[in-house]
């Protein structure tokens, strides 16, 4: 279902892109654990253990591919480990557990803050959708911001990131900001054109890595933006 | 550990959804993941009806302008040859093969369609894509900026230029309801300014037609379609919407003229409703801005949350900004006229009037050297010439009740010599000159202007009937 669990010919590579999503999407995962109740310790180590259960026992190999989304496909995988009592009980002993993942301060203070920031919904899967949206775009963003970095564009990539992240103050028009940063208003229109267009490959690419098909990136993107904006 | 953040720092400027802790909008940047082609079917020529999008040179399509529930675009009529304005909004999913909504769409773009009006943006055609996924209407295209942006670049405007904004505004409304239309969404960014400093509102009542699931609330899937910050408490769910929403949300908008700022703002939707249902108006804004008593009592009324203590109908609204701005003129201008009319200069002048009678040059020498020392007493310039043209005035008119009928015709062409040059001056002032930095000058200029022409018709009119 996953293009990391499908990589048969390289079981090592893939097993480090499923390691790499399961740290993306730690948030979100880590957000419903504390939804449930627990501590912010005892959520820390179920969420370790849980990712940690996921990658040794590769439960994704036997995940249901005509469901076809990694985001549910892990959140019913979650909701299975914390039903299962003798689970918990392991892995709250810390024992057992092998910790795949590293899990980092900020990491965890950021998941922390993001789990207090929804935690007045009454619905743990949306909040639990919400989460993962958040860690979604957070992650593109990321990566293109290291790309533009790359590049030695950052600073553009900052004065033009509200033309894709929104924000409070409506954006500047496009002679306002061309003169302000000392460009002309076509180049400036064609900078927000490609950033719009990077972005977009960018976040279909990464949705692509939970879903089954192309046909389902906008299926997933419908979804998510779904739960963002019932109430 | 994980010291909470709040619940988010605002609402988003595009969509009017809440931001995220960074000040991000996801749903803007899930927006944003739709592949072009979903939105756009067809990339090369992106059309609709009669109606074909424009594109940058770059091959995208030209944006005028996005929003919570359409984008719109520069289009080409190709039947008629000219630019327009469309708006292209998806239907919602839910409401797609609903009758109710479909006509509740088609009464309103026939309403809007049917208003004419200097200060809407006319609507020309309306439809629907053959996938009965799109509706678009085509509007006047408006050269311009829209009232937030002015706002935004030149800062809060003047109480003169806000009121002249408001009035124009508030007239458009009058127009509307004249056709039963409530626009439902008005805001400072959908207000157009042309270059002339024309006011144009834009999206009247259709967008939402759209998009409202046919009940008469403001609401889409229980959410709020567009920009919550100026909309009415009733708008939030609370009760039935009528053309006083309208007015609620113009004095959110001349709030945010005057100010820079809207009267209530809130990090999410909820804090919005209760800070208007809840909350007092922050008047010290107003006041900090010197705002004349009138109109913050106006604001008051126009803001309240009971719909029955707001102005009643737009036209009552009207009437009551004219009369602010009525205010504000006599305000600033008659203490300048009063202390010229009171100086020495001014009573020598009347009185060395008669005596020059026979010398039609010296009578407009006259005239405007005593007007000119009359003037002296005030140091601002725009008072020393609204002094001087209220002295001239006065002179005019003392010769007008008869002592000097007697006077050759060149006498009246030596006054209409001088009101000419009085009024010029104040026609050329450009609107960026200090001189009108000073508030609510500009406008006392441009009746004072006025003014001067139609005493000079009178006085004309007056002048021939009496030879």
């Amino acid at each position: 279902m996953l293009a990391a669990s499908r990589s048969q010919a390289e079981p090592e590579l893939a097993g480090v892109a499923l390691a790499k999503l399961c740290q993306t999407y730690w948030a979100p995962l880590y957000g419903f654990v504390r939804s449930r109740g627990h501590t912010v310790h005892d959520a820390q180590d179920l969420t370790q253990s849980f990712f940690a259960y996921v990658l040794e026992h590769k439960v994704y190999a036997r995940a249901d591919r005509q469901k076809g989304r990694f985001r549910s496909f892990l959140l019913a995988s979650l909701k299975n480990f914390l039903a299962d009592a003798a689970d918990r009980e392991r892995t709250l002993k810390r024992g057992g557990a092998q910790i795949f993942l590293p899990l980092n301060e900020d990491q965890a203070q950021e998941a922390e803050s993001l789990f207090q920031t929804h935690s007045g919904m009454s619905n743990e899967d949306r909040l639990f959708d919400r989460s993962w949206a958040e860690a979604l775009v957070a992650n593109v963003l990321e990566r293109l911001l290291a790309d533009y970095k790359r590049e030695g564009k950052e600073h553009l990539f900052k004065e033009l990131r509200m033309f894709v992240a929104g924000g409070a103050e409506p954006p500047p028009s496009y002679a306002e900001l061309g003169h302000r940063l000392g460009i002309a208003e076509s180049t400036l229109r064609s900078h927000v054109t490609r950033l719009r267009a990077r972005y977009r490959e960018a976040l279909r690419t990464e949705v692509r890595r939970t879903v089954d098909s192309e046909a389902q990136v906008d299926q997933e993107l419908r979804e998510l933006l779904h739960a963002l904006t019932r109430t | 550990m994980g010291k909470p953040l709040p619940s988010g720092v605002g609402v988003c400027s595009i969509c009017g959804k809440p931001l995220n802790s960074k000040g991000d909008c996801l749903v803007c940047l899930l927006r944003t993941g739709f592949d072009e082609t979903a939105v756009e079917p067809n990339r090369a020529v992106l059309a609709f009806g009669d109606f074909e999008v424009e594109h940058h040179p770059d091959g995208s399509c030209w944006e005028l302008g996005h929003g919570a529930i359409g984008v719109t675009y520069l289009a080409a009529d190709k039947v008629l040859r000219r630019r327009v304005a469309l708006k292209v909004i998806e239907v919602p999913p839910a409401v797609r093969g609903s009758q109710a909504v479909r006509d509740r769409f088609l009464r309103e773009a026939r309403a809007a369609a049917a208003l004419r009006h200097p200060n809407v943006a006319a609507v020309f055609q309306f439809g629907t894509s053959a996938d009965a996924i799109h509706c678009y209407y085509a509007m006047e295209l408006i050269e311009g900026e829209t009232l937030a942006a002015r706002v935004r670049r030149d800062g809060p405007l003047n109480v003169k230029d806000a009121l002249k904004i408001a009035i124009q505004i508030a007239r458009a409304l009058m127009a509307a309801a004249a056709h039963d239309l409530i626009h439902r969404d008005l805001k400072p960014s959908n207000i157009m300014l042309t270059a002339e400093s024309e006011v144009k509102v834009i999206d009247f009542g259709l967008a939402k037609a759209i998009t409202d699931a046919g009940g008469e609330m403001d609401l889409t899937h229980g959410e709020f379609v567009g920009t919550p910050t100026f909309a009415s408490p009733e708008q939030f769910g609370g009760g039935p919407v009528d053309a006083r929403s309208d007015i609620y949300a113009l004095g959110g908008t001349l709030w945010f003229a005057l100010t820079g700022l809207a009267p209530h703002r809130g990090k999410t939707l909820e804090e919005i409703r209760d800070r208007k249902t809840r909350d007092g108006l922050p008047v010290a804004q107003l006041i900090a801005r010197k705002i004349p008593d009138p109109l913050v009592k106006l604001l008051r009324s126009t803001l309240a949350v009971d719909p029955a203590k707001r102005p009643a109908s737009a036209r009552e609204l009207v009437k009551a900004l004219e009369s602010c701005r009525r205010n504000l003129t006599r305000r600033v201008g008659v203490r300048a006229e009063e202390a010229a009319l009171r100086s020495e200069a001014f009573a020598r002048a009347l009185r060395n009037a008669k005596t020059c009678v026979s010398d039609p040059e010296s009578l407009g020498a006259l005239f405007d050297t005593a007007a000119k020392k009359a003037t002296a007493v005030s140091k601002k310039p725009f008072k020393q010439n609204w002094a001087y043209l209220q002295t001239m005035l006065r002179l005019i008119r003392a010769y007008n009740r008869g002592e000097y009928r007697q006077v050759s015709d060149d006498a009246l062409v030596w006054i209409t010599a001088a009101l000419n040059y009085l009024v010029d001056p104040f026609d050329l002032i450009p609107d960026n000159t200090p001189f009108l930095g000073l508030v609510d000058d500009a406008y006392v200029i441009e009746l004072v202007t006025d003014k001067t022409r139609r005493t000079l018709d009178a006085f004309m009119t007056w002048e021939t009937a009496a030879r």
